[in-house]
């Protein structure tokens, strides 16, 4: 596996060199979510001097206005020293697609955790795809299912920030700040996590998680499974970090211990082994409202004690004296009824009661408003 | 000038109830989830039965149904998805609803039933659409952040269909590009887990000049609400082919007065070709009555500027009409039976809302249970007898005027 990472000067591109960090990210700022780079032909030119690779990234997401400057602007960079370009925005591959020769990296980080999708936008970009980046929310296990499954090289983040949040509008000047670029952080009344980090620059507001992913621990295993490229970004944190980054890959395990005491902000390593992000679903569901099948005859509207209950009859089920009926209260009670008597809303005795009206039932004790009635048989 | 053409109203329909309101209020359309692949999963949604009751209520009434496949969907999940495009496909469900392209690929694999792009997939500019296009899609649900006009650029460019939101609740981010659920709860945002983080209030620290700490109390990540009723004239114009509401977890007011509130404006500017301040305000007036958080036009014109945060909590607000109750029964003559969703007692000021035309509003004399026995209040989850009222009909909603 190699490190790639992002570089903004001279010296940065010195030390990757001397760590033997080959590929390097350029982030322009008017590409880039948060580059912060005005210029990107000389940090090219020194790379291609030292037989570093020069990735341009062109991550932001753009309404077609945006999008018409972006173009306008990419037309003038000369691209002769960049070695390939990465994208997220559907629209930014298919102009590289169309008016470049670049080989493509693709950021799929956001979604796309099925091997379905992803063979899919393999197929599309074809030849020209260099690079898949995914997310780091897919488990070691699914991304060496997908690394095997699709023939071409994927990078995912393994030292870095965790992006949450990316929105367009600008929602920290508002508060009182007239720079350029806001950082700032903010701690929710909701959530017991405090500091989240947070930029507003050219591009809009960006929120972060208070801690950073990190899969030190666990570089030789993401060896083992193939992974092509580990992304480090330490463009928040002490460049320096690199060296010892470097020197982990290469098998010194001790280096592990140092990144911790000097990273400088809590790490974690996500998904890494599980995401179980779906198994609080079933508890936000009402199970009276789980799946009703073909016995499914209506819902009890109305309760009058010791007198009688009011179902709302469903569409095409009627209620028939005899018929032998399933309440379902809302606390998951069944009551198992024979139907005796049934009545209208104007308390006439009927032999049944057709779907869409009211039918009035003898009070019985435990039926609440809300539950569910069922044929019962 | 008259106009044939009318964009579409797309209204949302979170339970079967709801459909039907929204229908029978003027929606040519709504959209609605099933039990899974949705992002509303606290939602009720739709049970296999109902679906069907819903699509059949919506096709004798020549109204189309689109069912919301818009999770990011992981592997396991996308294998239970054929046997259910399978029974969407025997409803004729008119058009699915998806933003993965991993949903994109198995919909058009195994059923026949159009895709339409969901604005999770935040497509925003021409070239993206044209992606989109190849991919197989029909319609371009475009992101909120998007201008009408823009909007239009799409449309010529690709000759697909588009629909943009016209009215609802609005993400703050990019939307499918929020993951503070994830992190902060262990819920998926974008498979039906969204907790709404960007609502509460944050403190926020920022470092001044001399590197000092400064902090701010803001609900700095909450959108106000979309309203665009007042631009209808600019969806003509473009051509965008459906405007949509946002709003599954919302009632049945919400779902029956906004249906009813576009319905009339559509067919007026289709009419007259214009639309006059006093209608606007009228229609505006009609908004202001349902739960909002301060209305904005975001995006439809100009890019959303900072008056379009919603710097208060939520729910703080009197409302001039509050849900009521929604008519169960007619029974000419003699009475209507009402469900109550809301109390009112005898004395206080009711209105109905009917499907079409100017409200109708009485003092309540008199009221009583199933049962005829007189009450002076009415409990929710309750019926309701109240004396006839000409024209009223089951499924118009009943308001409270405060």
């Amino acid at each position: 596996m190699q490190i790639n990472t992002y570089v903004r000067n001279h010296k940065e591109i010195e030390l990757c060199r001397e760590n033997r960090v080959m590929e390097v990210i350029l982030a322009h700022k008017d590409f880039s979510r948060t580059g912060d780079l005005s210029d990107i032909s000389e940090l090219a030119q020194i790379c291609q001097q030292f037989g570093i690779r020069t990735v341009f990234e062109w991550d932001i997401i753009m309404t077609e206005n945006d999008f018409q400057k972006c173009a306008e602007k990419f037309k003038t960079f000369d691209l002769k020293n960049i070695s390939a370009i990465r994208v997220q925005d559907p629209g930014a591959l298919e102009y590289c697609l169309n008016h470049t020769e670049l080989p493509i990296q693709l950021v799929l980080e956001n979604g796309n955790h099925n091997l379905v999708g992803l063979k899919k936008w393999r197929g599309y970009v074809g030849e020209r795809l260099e690079r898949m980046v995914l997310s780091i929310e897919l488990p070691e296990a699914t991304l060496k299912e997908y690394i095997e499954a699709l023939d071409v090289p994927v990078e995912i983040l393994v030292l870095g920030p965790i992006l949450l949040f990316y929105s367009p509008r600008k929602l920290l000047s508002v508060l009182g700040s007239d720079k350029e670029e806001i950082i700032a952080s903010g701690s929710s009344e909701e959530s017991p996590h405090k500091g989240f980090p947070l930029i507003e620059n050219r591009h809009g507001t960006f929120m972060f998680h208070i801690k950073d992913q990190s899969l030190m621990e666990y570089l030789e295993d993401l060896s083992q499974i193939n992974l092509a490229y580990g992304r480090v970004d330490l463009r928040q944190r002490n460049f320096r970090l690199l060296e010892n980054v470097a020197r982990l890959n290469a098998g010194d395990k001790n280096e592990i211990t140092t990144i911790k005491n000097e990273y400088g902000t809590e790490l974690t390593k996500g998904y890494f082994h599980v995401n179980k992000t779906d198994v609080l679903f079933p508890k936000l569901k009402n199970q009276r409202l789980l799946p009703r099948d073909d016995s499914f005859l209506g819902e009890v509207l109305d309760v009058s004690n010791k007198n009688y209950f009011a179902i709302l009859m469903k569409k095409n089920a009627a209620l028939t004296v005899g018929q032998k009926i399933k309440i379902l209260s809302p606390q998951g009670k069944e009551i198992f009824l024979t139907v005796e008597r049934v009545r209208n809303s104007l308390f006439e005795v009927q032999q049944s009661i057709e779907s869409g009206y009211l039918a009035l039932l003898d009070f019985h004790s435990g039926v609440l408003p809300k539950s569910l009635v069922f044929k019962a048989e | 000038m008259k106009t044939a053409w009318k964009p579409e109203l797309l209204a949302p329909a979170g339970n079967l109830e709801k459909l039907k309101v929204a229908i029978s209020y003027g929606a040519d359309a709504v959209y609605l989830g099933g039990q899974k692949f949705g992002l509303r999963a606290a939602a009720d949604n739709f049970t296999y039965e109902e679906l069907a009751e819903g699509v059949q209520f919506a096709h004798e009434r020549g109204r189309q149904v689109y069912v919301v496949l818009n999770s990011f969907l992981h592997d396991k999940d996308l294998n239970d998805l054929p046997e259910f495009l399978t029974f969407l496909d025997s409803l004729k469900v008119d058009a699915l609803i998806v933003s993965d392209l991993g949903v994109v690929e198995t919909c058009l694999n195994y059923s026949q039933i159009p895709v339409h792009l969901s604005t999770q997939a935040s497509c925003l500019n021409v070239e993206a659409a044209k992606f989109w296009k190849k991919m197989g899609v029909k319609r371009l649900i475009v992101g909120r952040e998007l201008s009408i006009k823009e909007a239009g650029m799409l449309k010529r460019a690709t000759e697909l269909e588009v629909e943009m939101f016209i009215h609802g609740s609005m993400c703050m981010a990019y939307s499918g590009n929020c993951v503070i659920s994830n992190y902060t709860q262990g819920r998926d945002s974008n498979r039906g887990g969204c907790a709404h983080s960007c609502r509460f209030e944050y403190s926020i620290d920022f470092k001044n000049e001399w590197q000092e700490v400064e902090k701010r109390k803001a609900y700095f990540m909450s959108s106000k609400d979309l309203m665009g009723v007042s631009l209808l004239e600019e969806f003509f114009k473009e051509g965008i082919d459906s405007v949509k509401v946002e709003g599954r977890m919302k009632g049945p007011l919400y779902a029956g007065t906004i249906s009813k509130v576009y319905r009339e404006a559509l067919d007026y500017y289709a009419e007259h070709g214009n639309l006059y301040s006093q209608n606007i305000l009228e229609w505006e007036s009609e908004l202001k009555k349902l739960a909002h958080r301060d209305y904005t036009t975001a995006s439809l014109v100009t890019p959303a500027g900072t008056d379009s945060i919603f710097s208060e909590r939520e729910g703080t607000k009197d409302l001039e009409a509050q849900a009521a109750a929604v008519v169960t029964e007619v029974v000419k003559d003699q009475h209507i039976i009402v469900e109550i969703k809301k109390a009112f007692e005898i004395g206080d000021v009711i209105e109905y809302v009917p499907f079409s035309g100017a409200t109708k509003a009485w003092k309540v004399a008199e009221m009583a249970t199933l049962g005829n026995q007189k009450i002076e209040r009415t409990k929710p989850s309750t019926l309701v007898k109240l004396p006839y009222v000409s024209g009223i009909e089951a499924l118009n909603i009943v308001r409270r005027k405060s």
